[in-house]
């Protein structure tokens, strides 16, 4: 399993994710799309198993997948990465920046189409840790950075991560008034949902939050406000953003994210293509790029409230499990968390509950399940109905989304271990420090109604598909497969 | 030794439904393998259960009574079907070989919290040292008590370049191995399992249809015994009993399950 191109990841790193797992299915013919050899021209070449030479589709041309058809066939568990990376790249993006003769710094040809950049705290995150930044410094830089590739505009995720907190707490207690059946999952890992909707889709779906993901809520923002407030057409809007996470490139291409044949995020780029981008602008440091002030999705910040606060202090990961039991506990069961909530951790370090007790009674279980083996866990748990959780907070990387596959590698001489564990420290002093957008004026003047209020759930929520088992994905091969 | 021969007991086991009989009632069901699972095995403590497939990944699943496993890991490393999990004789130690051509050795972590691959011997990633040169069929530890009194510390592979390797343990209880030394043996098509006795014998089975002992003799291991055509197609697996020393299993595509005494 290797990447092409200039894409430079850890090896380490493919393995935090839920990785493809077997040769791609489809093709024309029903033989096998053999992900590892896929051709430099970004050609899906046929090939089977035992015969080594190459064979080509009946047609003579060669098979193209896409992402969608990655999306709907349950062949693998997620997707063919070289199919992202033809897709979803570098070299697209400065295709699209040379085709919209982007110059960035202010000068944008109108008629082409405008570059809109927004970017989780996550990569911000590994990027500060890695070129040795402070927060401040690593967002001018970035944001100079982007700019010099052709950005208009540079914004942070971090307020539709906020917007994403109090929506999925407003589907958190309209289910529990509703008595739907419990746990709520957050889904907001594409690795996640793409596994839940590919294997577990009948008992999975059910149970997983609709909110939308930050990253899909920031794409819902640039694709409206923003194209409304630079007066131009949302197609006209091309929007990058810069993830941890290989996936997210997958979530961007879901059809449920595209509204009038325009998708809400055009193209992810993960912390690691960062780095290529840089290197493209003749870089070799990011202090080396120009400062820039980024964008903020709304003028005006707002003291939040500490449940905030603590979720993006306490989770590398969006903080739902934290954000959603403090405010559960103190306006569903009147018991306020004064400090920190313990967090006890269950069969590995990735796996940990918090309970609020009243009266002698657990009224409230809350829990964080990250990696593969405990959504493994949890998946089992549900179908033996034996998950006694309100709600889980998922992500499929161990570790969870500091983690993620498109994070900067360790530098040398460091473990991942210590590298994760360097980067949640450096993640919890700048969420200290961050400035807070008004939720609260966004839902207002952006959304125009209130956490849960129909026009919320048009904005800020999603659904999930059962992806059935296609025949083509049960295909038999012989010779002792 | 040349003497000796397999004698054969062939009983036809038939088949049988699946799920409940009055003797066996079927407590779990554990699922997680996208496809085809290739197989699996108890750990020495029997508290584990390691299990391996077509999705390349190894499992490690822990026992809660018998009704009741937990995913304790789930193991992405190999780049192809994994073969076979054969645990450790007495440690919590597990060796996996898989049709990348590599063998793996995968243990917890220091911490507990979580299991990786230790070692990769032969393959792509196996740090240039000797291997099969095809797929892995089946590994084999050298019972830690051999009939003779010595303590076995070693490991026997097989593979479908019809060659046999011993792996000699080192480390902490032998759990950790290299390469010691490689033989071509009769077979000659893949080898398709193999099976340390506490005789000191290898057995081999393999695609052609024929069942061979190896022993290893002034440090140079030889075919001791050879029976051709044992089953009339591929041998799929042989065991030596743990507890006869002398009797043998055989499992084919032909059917059948045969019993083998060592005379």
């Amino acid at each position: 399993m290797s990447f092409s191109g200039a894409v430079k990841i850890a090896p380490d790193a493919l393995s935090d994710y839920i990785a493809p797992s077997q040769d791609c299915v489809v093709a024309l013919d029903g033989g096998r799309v053999r992900i590892d050899d896929l051709g430099d021209a970004g050609e899906v070449a046929v090939r089977s198993r035992r015969s080594a030479p190459e064979t080509r589709a009946p047609t003579g041309e060669a098979v193209k997948v896409t992402l969608s058809d990655c999306l709907a066939c349950s062949g693998c568990v997620t997707s063919a990465e070289s199919v992202l990376l033809e897709q979803q790249s570098v070299d697209e993006f400065l295709s699209v920046r040379k085709r919209l003769r982007s110059m960035g710094r202010g000068i944008v040809d109108w008629n082409l189409g405008v570059i809109v950049v927004s970017v989780s705290p996550q990569s911000l995150c590994s990027l500060g840790k890695v070129y040795g930044l402070d927060k401040q410094d690593t967002w001018t830089k970035f944001s100079g950075l982007m700019r010099d590739m052709g950005a208009y505009k540079v914004y942070d995720i971090s307020g539709a991560r906020d917007l994403a907190l109090v929506e999925t707490y407003a589907e958190f207690v309209e289910r529990a008034n509703g008595g739907a059946p419990t746990p709520l999952l957050a889904s907001a890992c594409p690795g996640w949902v793409c596994y839940a909707e590919k294997t577990h889709g009948e008992l999975a779906i059910p149970h997983m939050a609709t909110t939308k993901s930050p990253q899909q809520i920031m794409g819902t923002f640039v694709k409206s406000a923003v194209a409304r407030d630079l007066g131009v057409s949302p197609d006209r809007v091309y929007h990058v953003s810069v993830m941890p996470c290989y996936d997210k490139k997958l979530e961007a291409s879901r059809d449920d994210f595209m509204r009038g044949g325009v998708k809400d995020v055009d193209l992810v780029l993960t912390t690691g293509e960062v780095v290529v981008l840089l290197e493209k602008a003749g870089l070799h440091h990011l202090r080396e790029a120009p400062n820039y002030a980024y964008d903020l999705m709304c003028d005006g910040f707002r003291v939040p409230p500490e449940s905030e606060i603590a979720a993006h202090f306490v989770s590398g990961s969006g903080g739902y499990a934290e954000y959603v039991f403090r405010r559960a506990a103190a306006e569903i069961f009147n018991t306020p968390i004064m400090g920190a909530i313990e967090w006890v951790q269950l069969r590995n370090m990735d796996m940990r509950e918090a309970t609020l007790t009243v009266n002698n009674e657990v009224v409230l279980r809350v829990a964080v399940a990250y990696g593969f083996r405990n959504i493994q866990n949890l998946v089992r748990s549900l179908k033996m109905k034996k998950c006694k959780h309100h709600f889980v907070e998922i992500m499929a990387c161990p570790s969870g989304c500091l983690n993620g596959g498109g994070q900067l590698p360790a530098p040398e001489g460091m473990s991942n271990k210590e590298l994760v564990d360097a980067l949640d420290e450096h993640y919890r002093i700048v969420e200290r420090e961050r400035n807070r957008v008004d939720v609260d004026f966004l839902y207002r003047a952006w959304i125009g109604g209130a956490p849960g209020s129909q026009p919320a759930r048009e904005i800020l929520r999603t659904q999930y598909h059962i992806r059935d088992k296609t025949p083509v994905g049960m295909i038999q091969l012989g010779n002792n497969w | 030794m040349g003497g000796e021969d397999l004698v054969g007991d062939e009983e036809d086991f038939g088949t049988r439904d699946a799920g409940e009989t009055e003797r066996w009632r079927r407590t779990c069901a554990i699922e997680g393998h996208e496809s085809e699972v290739k197989s699996c095995g108890w750990s020495p403590s029997g508290s584990l259960l390691a299990t391996c497939g077509r999705d390349r990944t190894v499992w490690v699943w822990e026992a809660h009574g018998e009704e009741e496993f937990e995913c304790a890991a789930a193991m992405h490393g190999h780049g192809g079907d994994v073969k076979r999990v054969t645990w450790h004789p007495t440690e919590d130690v597990l060796v996996t070989t898989s049709y990348d051509e590599s063998v793996k050795i995968w243990r917890e972590d220091a911490d507990g919290d979580d299991w990786s691959c230790v070692r990769t011997l032969g393959g792509e990633d196996g740090n240039g040292g000797e291997g099969h040169a095809s797929t892995v069929w089946c590994a084999s530890f050298e019972p830690r008590a051999l009939d003779d009194g010595r303590v076995g510390t070693r490991c026997v592979t097989c593979g479908g370049d019809g060659k046999l390797i011993v792996w000699n343990g080192k480390g902490f209880c032998n759990t950790d191995l290299e390469f010691g030394t490689s033989f071509e043996c009769g077979h000659d098509r893949a080898v398709l399992s193999c099976s340390w006795g506490r005789n000191g014998l290898v057995a081999a089975g393999g695609g052609d249809n024929s069942i061979r002992l190896y022993g290893e003799v002034d440090g140079t291991w030889r075919e001791v015994v050879k029976v051709e055509n044992a089953h009339d197609d591929d041998v799929n697996h042989v065991e030596w009993s743990p507890h006869d020393s002398s009797l043998l299993v055989s499992a084919s595509d032909d059917g059948t399950v045969t019993i083998w005494r060592l005379s």
